[in-house]
């Protein structure tokens, strides 16, 4: 047997650490957005149902161990410590796998499916439920492989395979192949003829499970817990390389005169952990990070917070735009400063089978108090997520419920609600708040309604909306003046700032919209009339300048650079633009 | 000896503790109403062969014990909260009993005292249900979906399998599932969006049909199968939706255009008739009479200018003779049900296997009644010649889609009275002259499943048996790309294919 006297001089691979904690900060610090957004893609139920219900599947106590976990990345940063911990907790049963088939080096080798399991929670779409399953299946390993007796080994063997799929999916085929590997490498016990009948015992539950139970092709082979959707196998396929093929180099690399040396192995161990880090690092999204974090912040109504975030945001994308104009809409400034960020003529308002699109749509509906249109989008989102229950669209969909007037549709989702972790107090308050309310009829006052339908693409009517509920919400009016100067409709800005008494100086964004009508109109008379400020006009003159100077079209969007924030650079260059 | 004794003290305890298991508690008193249960399962009617009516005590009480009584040994239940009851022991008390009624009596026990409440009563009728119900599994959404699945219950268990789920057919939109005369052996269904076509499972064989023709407006929709099994009545329809801005009915679905065709199987031909097909008229929702001489649908004048004269578009229900043989229709056809004078548009109709009944749901316009609030299920007599409200089965909400089993004497419908969002299945009795008794919920083991459940139940449809041709087979036909082509009859008659409003289907 292998001991650390034999392992004393790799007693310096410090690697493993050092990416552990590269990992814990990685996660906790700057993806840690992502792991909350992940946390918001499922909703575990402490009720037996839910345990039935997860666990009868192949992977299922995977995936319900996991889900369990995933519960935790609720609190901030804590999710980057709990997936580190995970995976270091991999990586100990894997170096304790090396170490019994005397393979020296094992906490370098262990770096490899450290690498690639850090690299596989970049995806959304990885499970708690994959560390979880690696964990079970070494232990049905290291059970199997340390029974020295034939006939006892191969009956665990027999039994093993099989429960090691029900219980973890995947994990089947990483424990099919520590055993024969085993056989290969540390006992020399080749059997082929047992091989393949382990090899059958691998097989045949995953087909026998696509009959039996309602997944998909994907998922009976990999069992629900590695990954939410199936869609990202890559990673899997990387992780199983990790694991398996190390054993195979190792056991060839210890013949090897100069393997063993001090300063190679700690050159090697370096190497790989640098290797492993700049991969990780490779792959980082920080937009998509970005993205996640407005997402938490919105969700947690912190609009100073996500317009930081905001600032000097120069890039075209809508998503990040529509969550800093939710936090503008609730700031009252939404027109006023809409062209601090990339526009589309349809404010916040997306036609889209994407759940997060679909949200950012609800969201704005219910700042608008349009709780038909938020109701409508927000149950698309939260159908759209991967397991159609999101607590965050869940939670919007009681308190939209509860204000339409229909009680019991919110009951449901509070029901659902009170049986999670971290979202229990607010349901029960939110419950008896409900009840205090339903003792009197005043208190939930009757929502309009009206017979009109809507346009094919299911966008709402806001100007509707407007009239129905009086005429004096200053976030619709805000809302209706930004869609009108992202539309060039002139005129109904005007009746509308006239009916709002809306006061134009101060604010350069109406000026610049008001100033372009005057040019297009050849009146100068109105720029005195609105009241139009020099420093507008001579910006705008210079703008013109620039667009009149006869340079190339690249030139001239260069040098309009400094203009990004201007109505005018929204109507040259991104009001057309899909 | 001693060991002798250990062993009779030992049956002792356990013969005490089965004596203890089986005895009521003593009440301090009786409350004077029936206890508050979930689901509403108080004074219903039952069939012998129905899963247990699990249900859940909503009250203070810290500890429950329940007891069933009729004829021989009876039930007793403990619990705290929730009525777990055990399916051996149920089906014994149900067979024993059947014709007769059982007793529900809770005792509940609040601080250290037992109360008990009044009893109620469960009727164990002699007529069976068929022993499955088909439907689909999805979220009430708007115009999108994530999983859905066909799935089949075992009435006398609690048992749920798929038959078909969309994921294993491309994650499509999958409906439309009809048996012939409840037969599990004969199914059709179709498939919208990817790997679209029409799924014919007759035998163990699926097949997968090209519905489409250049004498149809659409791909078939709506089926019914004439009881031969030889040929399916079709509608072909242009539907449309449109949201409501802020409405509680969410959105309206109406056709432009509809038409009912006949799908002859043996030799894929589509044919159909100048009455079916009248390019003024919306005819839709065939359904055959149970000897298949009669095809009684759906029929309105067209209106064009929809959404916005959705009120107008009041259907009647309608019938017309068929010969098999021949493949011909009448060229007359009959009215039979007629609310458009009063307001009120009939639609999804389902009719006896006796031939006696016919059931729809009436709304106050259109024919996709299931977002409807005011829609309520009315009962035709085919003998009597009337029509009434089936008010012991309506309530505030949506009542549509309903199925009856293979004797007449039980009905399965879809209603969204729980939460006006989500649709459920209730299963109701008819006797012989149309006597309605109370509709209960399909029973759950666990009975608060319907409130952390999100999906909806559609289009319930009893069944005799279980569907045997696997899912995986039926999601390998689905994904195929090779598909039969139907074919169209020009001979018996030819329709004009028209679009007056150059309308193009939203679903179909």
């Amino acid at each position: 047997m292998v001991t650390t006297r034999h392992l004393n001089p790799f007693s310096c691979a410090l690697g493993l650490p050092v990416f552990l904690l590269f990992t814990a900060i990685l996660y906790a610090f700057f993806y840690n957005y992502h792991v909350l957004f992940v946390e918001q893609l499922r909703l575990f139920e402490w009720n037996g149902a839910y345990f039935n219900e997860t666990i009868r599947e192949p992977g299922g106590l995977s995936a319900y161990i996991g889900e369990f976990i995933s519960q935790f990345y609720h609190w901030n940063h804590f999710g980057g410590l709990l997936i580190a911990i995970g995976i270091g907790g991999v990586c100990m049963a894997y170096k304790r796998l090396l170490a019994h088939w005397g393979l020296p080096g094992s906490a370098s080798w262990a770096l490899f499916p450290a690498g690639a399991l850090s690299l596989a929670f970049l995806s959304l779409d990885t499970s708690f439920g994959l560390i979880v399953g690696l964990l079970i299946t070494f232990l049905f390993a290291r059970i199997t492989i340390r029974e020295r007796s034939g006939w006892i080994r191969r009956a665990l063997s027999l039994v093993g395979l099989p429960i090691c799929y029900f219980l973890t999916g995947a994990g089947v085929f990483l424990y099919l192949g520590i055993l024969l590997l085993d056989e290969a490498i540390y006992s020399r016990d080749r059997r082929y003829g047992w091989w393949i009948v382990y090899g059958l015992l691998a097989i045949l539950p995953p087909l026998l499970a696509y009959y039996r139970y309602d997944i998909t092709e994907t998922q009976a082979w990999i069992g629900t817990g590695c990954l939410l959707t199936g869609e990202s196998l890559s990673g899997l396929y990387i992780l199983a390389a990790t694991l398996l093929l190390p054993p195979l180099l190792a056991d060839w690399l210890k013949g090897m005169p100069w393997w063993g040396k001090r300063k190679v192995v700690f050159a090697l161990d370096l190497l790989v952990c640098l290797a492993a880090i700049g991969l990780v690092v490779s792959h980082v999204k920080l937009k998509d990070e970005r993205l996640y974090r407005l997402h938490h912040l919105t969700a947690h109504a912190q609009w100073d917070q996500v317009l930081k975030v905001m600032e000097g945001e120069s890039s075209k994308n809508i998503l990040l735009s529509s969550y800093a104009n939710i936090a503008l809409l609730n700031k009252h400034c939404l027109s006023q400063k809409q062209f601090q960020f990339y526009q589309t003529p349809h404010v916040n308002e997306f036609w889209s089978s994407n759940h997060l699109l679909n949200y950012l749509t609800a969201e704005t509906y219910y700042q608008l108090d349009m709780l038909y249109a938020a109701r409508a989008y927000m149950f698309m989102a939260n159908t759209q997520t991967p397991l159609s229950r999101s607590p965050l669209y869940l939670r919007r969909l009681a308190e939209i419920e509860y204000r339409r007037g229909n009680a019991a549709a919110s009951l449901k989702y509070v029901t659902l609600l009170e049986s999670t972790l971290f979202y229990a107090d607010w349901a029960r308050d939110f419950r008896k708040a409900m009840n205090v309310s339903s003792t009197s009829t005043d208190d939930v006052p009757a929502y309009p309604e009206n017979d009109s339908f809507l346009a094919k693409e299911m966008l709402y009517n806001v100007e509707q909306h407007w009239r129905q509920s009086g005429g004096d919400n200053p976030k619709v009016a805000d809302f209706l003046l930004a869609r009108y100067m992202l539309n060039n409709q002139y005129n109904a800005f005007i009746q509308l700032a006239k009916r709002t008494n809306l006061s134009l100086s101060g604010c350069e964004a109406y000026q610049e919209f008001l100033l372009m009508y005057a040019y297009l109109l050849k009146d100068n008379a109105l720029i005195q009339d609105w009241g139009i400020g020099q420093p507008v006009l001579e910006r705008f003159y210079r703008y013109l300048r620039i667009n009149q100077s006869g340079k190339s079209d690249e030139e001239v969007k260069h040098l309009l650079e400094p203009y990004r924030d201007t109505y005018w650079y929204y109507v040259q260059y991104n009001k057309n633009t899909k | 000896m001693r060991l002798a004794a250990f062993y009779v003290f030992l049956l002792s305890i356990c013969c005490l503790s089965g004596c203890d298991g089986n005895r009521l508690p003593v009440a301090k008193s009786e409350w004077g109403t029936t206890p508050p249960i979930y689901p509403e399962y108080q004074d219903a009617t039952i069939p012998v062969n129905i899963a247990p009516l699990n249900f859940e005590i909503r009250d203070e009480g810290e500890e429950h014990i329940v007891q069933i009584k009729g004829k021989g040994e009876p039930l007793v239940v403990k619990g705290r909260g929730v009525v777990d009851i055990p399916l051996r022991a149920w089906r014994r008390l149900l067979g024993e009993n059947q014709g007769d009624s059982l007793s529900v009596t809770v005792f509940s026990r609040q601080k250290e005292d037992w109360y008990r409440y009044q009893p109620f009563a469960w009727t164990v009728s002699s007529d069976s249900i068929d022993g499955y119900v088909a439907y689909r599994l999805i979220e009430p959404t708007y115009a999108n979906w994530n999983g859905m699945a066909i799935c089949q219950r075992d009435l006398a268990s609690f048992e749920e399998t798929e038959i078909l789920s969309n994921r294993k057919s491309g994650n499509n939109c999958i409906n439309c599932h009809t048996f012939n005369q409840g037969n599990p052996d004969e199914l059709v269904m179709h498939m919208r969006k990817v790997n679209a076509g029409t799924l014919l499972i007759r035998d163990g064989v699926c097949q997968k049909l090209n519905t489409q023709t250049p004498y149809t407006i659409s791909n078939f929709v709506y089926p019914d199968w004439h009881p031969s099994g030889e040929q399916i009545a079709f509608s072909t329809n242009i539907t449309q939706m449109s949201f409501y801005d802020a409405h509680p009915k969410i959105i309206e679905v109406y056709d432009a255009q509809s038409d009912i065709v006949m799908y002859d199987i043996q030799r894929n031909e589509v044919y159909t008739s100048p009455m079916l097909s009248d390019p003024d008229k919306l005819e839709n929702f065939p359904f055959f009479a149970p000897d298949g001489k009669r095809l009684y649908f759906c029929t309105c004048d067209r209106v064009d200018s929809l959404p916005q004269q959705f009120e107008k578009v009041r259907y009647r229900i309608c019938s017309i003779g068929f010969d098999l043989a021949s493949r011909c229709f009448d060229e007359r056809v009959d009215t039979l049900v007629d609310l458009t004078a009063s307001g009120k548009s009939a639609t999804l109709p389902s009719v006896s296997p006796d031939g006696r009944f016919i059931l729809c749901s009436v709304a106050p316009s259109g024919c996709f009644s299931s977002w409807i609030p005011e829609s309520d299920l009315y009962l035709y007599d085919l003998r009597e010649k009337t029509v009434r409200p089936a008010s012991e089965w309506n309530s505030e909400q949506a009542e549509s889609c309903t199925s009856w089993s293979s004797n007449s004497r039980w009905v399965v419908f879809s209603s969204r009275r729980e939460d006006g969002v989500y649709n459920r299945l209730y299963i109701a009795h008819i006797d012989a002259s149309g006597r309605l008794g109370k509709p209960f919920l399909l029973p759950q083991r666990d009975p608060a499943f319907n409130l952390r459940d999100m999906k909806a139940y559609n289009l319930p449809r009893l069944v005799k048996g279980a569907v045997r041709v696997s899912p995986v087979a039926i999601g390998r036909c689905a994904e195929s790309a090779s598909e039969k082509a139907v074919r169209f009859n020009e001979q018996l008659y030819k329709p004009e294919i028209h679009t007056p409003t150059g309308s193009v289907s939203e679903v179909n």
